[in-house]
């Protein structure tokens, strides 16, 4: 049973052989690893822990359920919005299940220019197959795939561009549509359902609404951590203490640098919070005579890879898939305000939506700001910008060779594309910062893997370089982008390298 | 002829302050709102309240929503320190943002479309914060309308399929 801090009457301390920061896909899937292998573990999750019942389908009350600040966290400039889990489960509670591999040339290339060592394609692909298996991933059937998806799939079809279905861990899906707000029917196969229960049955602790905010450390070794339990108000009610011989820090991207920086962790070639990632996206709306209703059914089913080079430098970085929202999401993605914005809003059922999404190499830094919170600095360099561009130009182009009457290109001013002619007038500089709406869900690379430590903050072990039994098991690990969602490859990475913590407390 | 000048500064220092104390005095005044309302109101103040509202109509208009009081229940959860930057934007808006497109009076005192002018003015900023805040208020007024089961209704959108809610 998950324990909850915000019953905690008074300040603890406890031990374990290891402590893991957060629950998402890393986290949990190490708690169940390591617990498993009999390593007396304590998993902790700053978030609540939500069950099914709390699910309530409306955009105003989950957000600030599922989402780190409220679902409103940014930028320091304002200019991308970052989403991010912050429950038991993590991100998986409310992302969309997709479950995409790390691509083969992504693994090559960490080998070749990042110095990463036993995560070839070879290696990890058995890994992959038993997290697929375990996490009842498979392709999404194509008579479930719903009417915004079919938009893209004959928008890809008419011009012949790559794409093809993609696969989600679900299982007794509803197709109710309601996935970014947490699933009520209980059909994720995620962290929280699968991977959660299994630590617990194997004796591991998880404790949710427990905020760390210290890795305890003396310079050459972890030790445990502190932190405080947050009442119902999020108020810090009462200090924890877990003293333990090695900590799993599974935060994110940017909970984890966070934790790093606020920690003081060794860092003699400043790379910690260095690197980050955004995978940012940015989506086009196209107004069709048929009725879409894209709220319904299974978001996500197809992908267009038309335009995806993993080279370094390509001019060609952006993967397109499908995005729509709900009323409270696509009002805020739309341009605008007042009529304008609500005769597009009345057309809302006969809108579908694309979303391209950045292979970026771009690279920002999260650190620490005065009260504490994660500052994420990020901007788009030229070239990232005008690849992104051609994403936004590429969606306009695969909604009217689907059919669609007109192209909104949510930018701001907004552009109303009435012909496919018109695509060529879409500036570069439409995604420059604050030219048009931008979400960030998968930051990645901020306590990069690769074993030289004068380029990665961990080993290829997970290990930290300086740090003896600190093992990051998240999406920070990545030293580049992947191009696609990161859940399925940090669940991988994560049950591959949870091994080198068993070994280091003795349990290998 | 120091002591002279140190007699200006202070006297040019006095006028200021008398200045800006009378133009804050007039222009944070003239602040309608029920006892009712005041009553309700756990972050906003009664002139931030008001404030709220005439931003969030013209964000959402032609529709109608409760946004001052949304926005007071959705700014309880915040961090302090994103409290403290909302509470200045809407400070902003109510005072410089008339300004900066030449209308004098307070956005509150503003005609719908001058109110429409500033948004515009904020919406298409070139300073990425200012738009940025403007973003945040649109998302906020957004929510407050688009929460509703009968902006649902209009829109042709089904809503939840589940029955429960916390509401």
């Amino acid at each position: 049973m998950i324990e909850r801090g915000r019953l905690l009457g008074r300040a603890q301390t406890w031990q374990a052989d290891v402590v893991v920061v957060g629950t998402g896909a890393g986290g949990a899937m190490a708690a169940s690893e390591l617990s498993r292998r009999g390593v007396r573990v304590i998993a902790l999750e700053e978030g609540p822990s939500l069950v099914p019942d709390d699910m309530t389908q409306r955009e105003d009350e989950m957000m600030p359920k599922l989402y780190q600040d409220r679902g409103g966290r940014s930028t320091a400039d304002l200019a991308i919005r970052v989403l991010g889990g912050r429950n038991v489960g993590g991100s998986t509670v409310h992302n969309i299940n997709l479950c995409k591999r790390i691509p083969d040339a992504i693994l090559e290339l960490w080998e070749r220019d990042h110095a990463v060592s036993g995560l070839s394609a070879d290696e990890l692909g058995p890994v992959f197959e038993s997290v697929e298996r375990d996490l009842s991933v498979s392709e999404i059937e194509p008579a479930r795939r719903n009417a915004n998806n079919r938009v893209l799939e004959r928008g890809v079809t008419a011009l012949g561009w790559r794409g093809g279905p993609l696969k989600h861990n679900r299982l007794g899906c509803q197709g109710s549509g309601f996935c970014e707000l947490g699933c009520p029917y209980d059909a994720k196969q995620n962290a929280a359902k699968v991977l959660i229960p299994d630590a617990l049955d194997h004796g591991a602790r998880v404790v949710s609404d427990v905020r760390v905010t210290r890795i305890v450390h003396d310079g050459r070794r972890a030790r445990g951590i502190s932190g405080v339990a947050l009442g119902a108000d999020g108020r810090p009610i009462a200090d924890v203490r877990v003293d333990a011989s090695a900590v799993v820090l599974a935060g994110s991207a940017i909970g984890s640098a966070v934790l790093g920086v606020a920690s003081a962790l060794p860092d003699p070639f400043r790379n910690l919070g260095r690197g980050l990632h955004l995978h940012p996206g940015v989506a086009v709306a196209g107004l069709f005579d048929e009725r879409i209703e894209g709220w319904r059914g299974i978001p996500q089913s197809y992908e267009c890879t038309e335009l995806l080079d993993l080279t370094p430098g390509s001019a060609h970085r952006v993967w397109i898939t499908t995005a729509f929202a709900h009323p409270i999401g696509a009002a805020i993605m739309l341009p605008g305000f007042g009529a304008a914005h609500r005769a597009w809003m009345l057309r809302y059922p006969n809108i579908a939506v694309l979303t391209a999404m950045l292979h970026d190499e771009s690279e920002g830094q999260v650190s620490v700001a005065r009260d504490g919170r994660p500052r994420i600095e990020y901007v788009l360099s030229l070239s990232d910008s005008t690849a992104l561009a051609r994403g936004v130009r590429a969606c306009a182009r695969l909604l009217f060779a689907a059919g669609a009457r007109r192209v909104l290109v949510p930018s701001t001013p907004a552009l109303e594309l009435s012909q496919r002619e018109d695509i060529e007038s879409i500036p570069d500089a439409v995604t420059r910062p604050h030219g048009m709406a931008m979400a960030a869900v998968h930051p990645m690379s901020t306590l990069r893997l690769g074993d030289d430590p004068r380029r990665a903050v961990v080993k290829s072990t997970g290990e930290h370089h300086q740090l003896s039994g600190l093992f990051v098991l998240d999406g920070s690990l990545y030293p580049t982008s992947i191009g696609g969602p990161p859940q399925i490859g940090i669940y991988t990475l994560s049950r591959h390298l949870s091994r080198f913590v068993a070994e280091r407390v003795g349990r290998g | 002829m120091r002591a002279d000048r140190r007699r200006f500064l202070g006297w040019l220092s006095g006028a200021s302050a008398a200045l800006f104390a009378g133009i804050a005095l007039v222009r944070g005044s003239g602040y309608v709102v029920s006892e009712a309302a005041r009553a309700r109101l756990e972050v906003l103040a009664p002139w931030q309240f008001v404030v709220v509202e005439a931003i969030g109509q013209r964000i959402v208009a032609p529709e109608r929503a409760d946004v001052g009081f949304f926005v007071d229940g959705f700014a309880r959860g915040l961090a302090d320190q994103d409290r403290d930057e909302l509470l200045g934007l809407i400070g902003f808006v109510e005072q410089l943002a008339p300004l900066a497109v030449g209308l004098g009076p307070r956005f509150t005192q503003l005609l719908p479309d001058e109110q429409d002018r500033v948004l515009a003015w904020l919406e298409q900023n070139p300073v990425g914060l200012v738009r940025g805040g403007f973003a945040a208020l649109k998302a906020l007024a957004m929510m407050a309308y688009y929460r509703q089961d009968e902006a649902f209704e209009r829109l042709g959108y089904g809503g939840p399929v589940v029955r429960w809610s916390v509401r």
